[in-house]
């Protein structure tokens, strides 16, 4: 059976189809067997992420609607043999997800994979709530700033209240991914610190993502930038994923940046 | 220093003409799309039916309407791999 995983935020434009392209990636490089699933019906953008935009086929409504089954459905990435990508629908029917077709999606799925990662759309409308209903681990990410982390405490309250889990009294695991993360500018008091955000969200940290100019130059070549071995980004993501596994992270960079950090804002937990 | 700028110059436009000539694609494909409903079904169908009998690359496949007059031409590109080109 795999594991279910939501990506979400409330707010747009913070970062969730960066991190569910990468962090399923991760997941896929880690060896289990992962799908991504765009949520986002009528302005689908995974696929350009993942860089799949021109072998998409059929699309997440086909299979709802019977015009396909999920495995013709499937893209499979071009890089890694076990990671797949399902589309979103590119229509602007707002009602073509149905509660019972993502579930049979989602059942379909679940015998052949490790991981389900679902990129939800922002808002709190339909797709966001299909796409977190069946979830069994929530990555909620939020930048720093005001009106995100609001955001991300209504989406908190939807979690605990509209998901299957949540009716069913069972718990749903909440990680939060800090992304667009300045350092600088949180030490000098100009932006919320990774602390505050925590603290005010109350949830498990999962990661800090920094905000990086590789994160736009992997998106125009459609990589997602975990595999960017380069970028601070990138490394960050990496951390993620062994951090959501109960791995050991990459080493930090240099001694001096060693010597010089400060409190370890992370739970020593395993989250997988 | 115009070596310098040449690099610059280079790196500065690499990415960004990538997701330009993504977008071109991308979009073209969308707006042809929105034509009558059959065309995308169509469009779906072809890639399928390539997909099924020969190892082509689905990037490399473009279907695409055009209007010119008060004809629509469908026009449809797909670039074989080499081995299956010189097998069949």
């Amino acid at each position: 059976m795999a594991k279910i995983i939501v990506v979400t935020s409330g707010k747009g434009g913070v970062g969730k189809t960066t991190t569910s392209g990468s962090f399923a990636t991760g997941l896929a490089m880690a060896g289990y067997k992962t799908v991504v699933i765009d949520f986002d019906i009528g302005l689908r953008n995974l696929d350009l992420i993942m860089g799949c935009e021109r072998r998409v086929v059929y699309d997440i409504v086909n299979v709802i609607h019977g015009d396909a089954n999920v495995n013709q459905a499937l893209i499979r990435d071009k890089k890694l043999q076990n990671l797949y990508i399902l589309a979103a629908s590119q229509t602007r029917d707002k009602e073509a997800l149905t509660q019972e077709g993502v579930k049979k999606i989602l059942d379909d799925l679940s015998t052949q994979f490790d991981y389900i990662v679902c990129d939800s759309p922002a808002g709190i409308e339909k797709g966001a709530y299909m796409a977190m209903y069946y979830a069994d681990i929530a990555i909620v990410v939020t930048n720093p700033e005001i009106s995100s982390v609001r955001d991300s405490d209504r989406i908190l309250g939807l979690l605990a209240s509209k998901t299957q889990r949540a009716e069913r009294g069972e718990e749903i695991k909440e990680f939060l991914v800090v992304t667009r993360y300045a350092k600088k500018r949180a030490e000098t008091g100009e932006m919320l610190s990774v602390e505050n955000v925590q603290e005010l969200l109350g949830i498990p940290l999962l990661a800090i993502i920094p905000e990086s100019s590789a994160v736009l130059t992997a998106s125009n070549a459609g990589q997602p930038v975990i595999l960017d071995q380069k970028s601070d980004a990138g490394l960050a993501y990496r951390n993620m994923v062994a951090r959501f596994l109960g791995k050991k992270e990459a080493p930090k960079k240099g001694l001096l940046q060693r010597l010089l950090r400060t409190k370890d804002v992370y739970q020593k937990e395993t989250f997988a | 220093m115009t070596v310098f700028n040449l690099i610059r110059y280079f790196r500065r436009n690499s990415s960004a003409q990538t997701a330009k000539n993504r977008l071109h694609i991308i979009i073209a494909q969308e707006k042809s799309e929105q034509g009558p409903d059959y065309i995308q079904t169509l469009r779906r169908e072809i890639l399928a039916l390539v997909s099924k009998y020969t190892e082509a690359d689905l990037d490399k496949v473009s279907v695409q309407l055009h209007h010119k007059d008060n004809n629509a031409i469908l026009e449809l590109n797909v670039t074989l791999p080499d081995k299956v080109a010189t097998t069949t």
